[in-house]
């Protein structure tokens, strides 16, 4: 596991797709806060530093749809998988080399995002309205949504042998678990109640029920399969405003586990040409 | 005689075509094994399985005297290295780039080698220019580098000069007979162009419908292929009597034929057959290629 290990890092300091992945990301993270950063300029406006801070989390999303199929699926189009399984390496060490490896590119790809929002944010956004614990707790989900979706991309990659096949299903996989996230997120995102009303005592008391609220028993499942889907834990990073920071990380595992128990066990049996 | 890769009832099946069909095969170290086939004969096939990229449905193989099944096989695989179909290399990286992957893949500390096996398949002065623009020549040279940075004591070669000019045949035809004869690599070769075989191997295997159909040595092809002369007589005992008083090599076949490697007087041969009562029926001048004992040995029919 070592040696492939080795041989994928030495490949990745000599990819472009990778330095480009790096360079995009870091292009990303310095626009969206020199957009603020212009508004604070004009309007002062300011903003919390978690305002851009986790964006990465939906990115890499996308992000790391293209990169996986790429460079990995090379190891099929380039057919240098071969060398590998010849050479007596077994296919879990392989598989899990692989994941590995796309982990540590996504971190690489985040730390790059997050590298221009700190350098000119720490100076211009509003320390974040969360304690310093909650948001180590973000950071550290986001790592574990980031390696669920390489997780979810390996599958796809290891699995099909051809590359641009593997790259189409992994971006539009993600671009439907997106939109599947969005619309499960309008239901949830109306208020219980239309207003608020203030008694003559200065209580605040719910006024009118809200009919498009959407409680109980399908709140619960709408909210469960929000928190399992890797872009709805994305959508709840990207604001900072996660209702189960604690939940979304086990989930992650949850989903690490068995995207990698599944494709691992499917590429074990995998004719390769 | 120690074999290096034997297969015992070996099948592969993918849907309803049956690839491979109860193949044994055993290739001796140190030959250079031609895996003779038609298209589709099921040699990838076999060339696919004995390297791990496929799983057969039925029957096993053995390297070095390993078991596919058993734990040890993988040890075993590092002395192994292939080229199967089209060379496995990165395109985007140098011919050097690429030997140091396989390097890191295998383990080799140090990367001390890379110019020495870059020499051996004559590609020590491509620098920096990326395997994708290679010609077809190169990244087949390439692809046996890389076959050969764990310094494997077995290469298995699939097709190795399909689509290479004249000059890339002697290139590789070369390369290969000094692996064999220098490092006493054994060479599993297949290929469809007998001719060029014929220049190799030291033993044949052919194969048809993915069936064995004849395994033997160069020399024993040799003797099958030799120009003789096939005669019919009336006593076999006789003729061999006659002919081991004029000296010539021969074989019996039958009661009635036998094969007669020497250019022989036939009125000579007769009154002497005839000296011992038994009677010369025919006599007919045989030359058989390689080519025409593969045609006589699998059939003629059409195939794609």
């Amino acid at each position: 596991m070592r040696n492939l290990l080795s041989a994928n890092f030495l490949r990745l300091r000599k990819s472009g797709l990778f330095w480009g992945l790096l360079g995009v990301m870091f292009t990303l993270g310095a626009a969206f806060t020199l957009q603020h950063f212009t508004h604070w300029l004009k309007w002062g406006a300011r903003f919390y530093l978690t305002i851009d801070l986790l964006t990465y989390a939906l990115l890499l999303g996308f992000g790391m749809a293209a990169f996986i199929p790429l460079f990995f699926g090379a190891e099929y189009s380039d057919r240098s998988i071969r060398n590998k399984l010849i050479t007596g390496c077994s296919r879990l060490s392989i598989y899990l080399s692989h994941l590995i490896t796309s982990v540590a590119v996504a971190l690489c790809a985040a730390a790059a995002y997050v590298l221009p929002v700190l350098a000119v944010g720490l100076f211009i956004y509003e320390p974040p309205a969360i304690d310093m614990g909650t948001l180590l707790l973000l950071l550290l989900g986001s790592f574990a949504l980031l390696a669920a979706y390489c997780a979810l991309y390996t599958f796809v990659t290891m699995n099909c042998s051809r590359k641009s096949t593997a790259a189409v299903i992994c971006l539009l996989g993600m671009l439907a678990l997106y939109l599947a996230a969005g619309n499960i997120e309008i239901p949830l995102m109306h208020p219980e109640y239309l207003n608020w009303v203030v008694t003559e005592t200065g209580e605040t008391i719910p006024g009118e029920p809200n009919p498009r609220y959407v409680g109980g028993t399908a709140r619960v499942v709408l909210e469960t399969i929000q928190d399992l889907l890797p872009t709805g834990q994305s959508l709840q990073y990207m604001r900072a405003d996660v209702a189960h920071p604690v939940r979304l990380p086990l989930y992650s595992l949850i989903d690490i586990a068995a995207f990698t128990a599944t494709g691992a066990a499917l590429f074990r049996r995998k004719d390769v040409k | 005689m120690e074999y290096v890769l034997t297969t015992q009832g070996l099948s592969k099946r993918y849907k309803d075509f049956k690839a491979l069909d109860n193949l044994t095969m055993r290739v001796p170290k140190g030959s250079i094994y031609g895996f003779v086939g038609r298209n589709g004969a099921g040699k990838t096939t076999l060339i696919r399985l004995i390297c791990g990229l496929q799983s057969p449905t039925s029957g096993t193989y053995a390297l070095y005297g390993v078991d596919r099944t058993q734990r040890d096989i993988a040890k075993v695989r590092r002395r192994m290295g292939a080229v199967v179909e089209t060379p496995s290399i990165y395109l985007d990286l140098t011919a050097q780039d690429n030997l140091k992957e396989q390097f890191r893949v295998l383990g080799v500390p140090s990367d001390d080698g890379i110019p020495e096996l870059l020499k051996l398949v004559g590609l020590e002065d491509t620098g920096k220019k990326k395997a994708r623009n290679f010609s077809l020549g190169m990244k087949q040279r390439l692809g046996i580098a890389v076959a050969l940075a764990g310094d494997p004591d077995f290469l298995v070669l699939d097709e190795p000069v399909n689509g290479l000019d004249p000059q890339g045949i002697i290139d590789i035809r070369e390369l290969i007979l000094k692996l064999n004869r220098e490092r006493n690599i054994t060479v599993l070769i297949s290929s469809h162009i007998l001719d060029e075989l014929s220049r190799l191997a030291t033993h044949y295997g052919f194969i048809d419908s993915g069936r064995m159909v004849k395994e033997l040595s160069a020399r024993e092809l040799e003797a099958a292929c030799r120009k003789c002369l096939r005669v019919e007589v009336t006593d076999t005992r006789a003729l061999a009597r006659v002919l081991d008083g004029m000296g010539v090599d021969y074989k019996i076949l039958d009661d009635g034929q036998a094969d007669v490697f020497a250019q022989v007087n036939i009125s000579q041969l007769s009154r002497a057959l005839d000296g011992e009562g038994c009677e010369l029926l025919s006599a007919q001048e045989r030359d058989e290629s390689l080519e025409s004992y593969f045609v006589n040995l699998v059939g003629g029919g059409s195939h794609d």
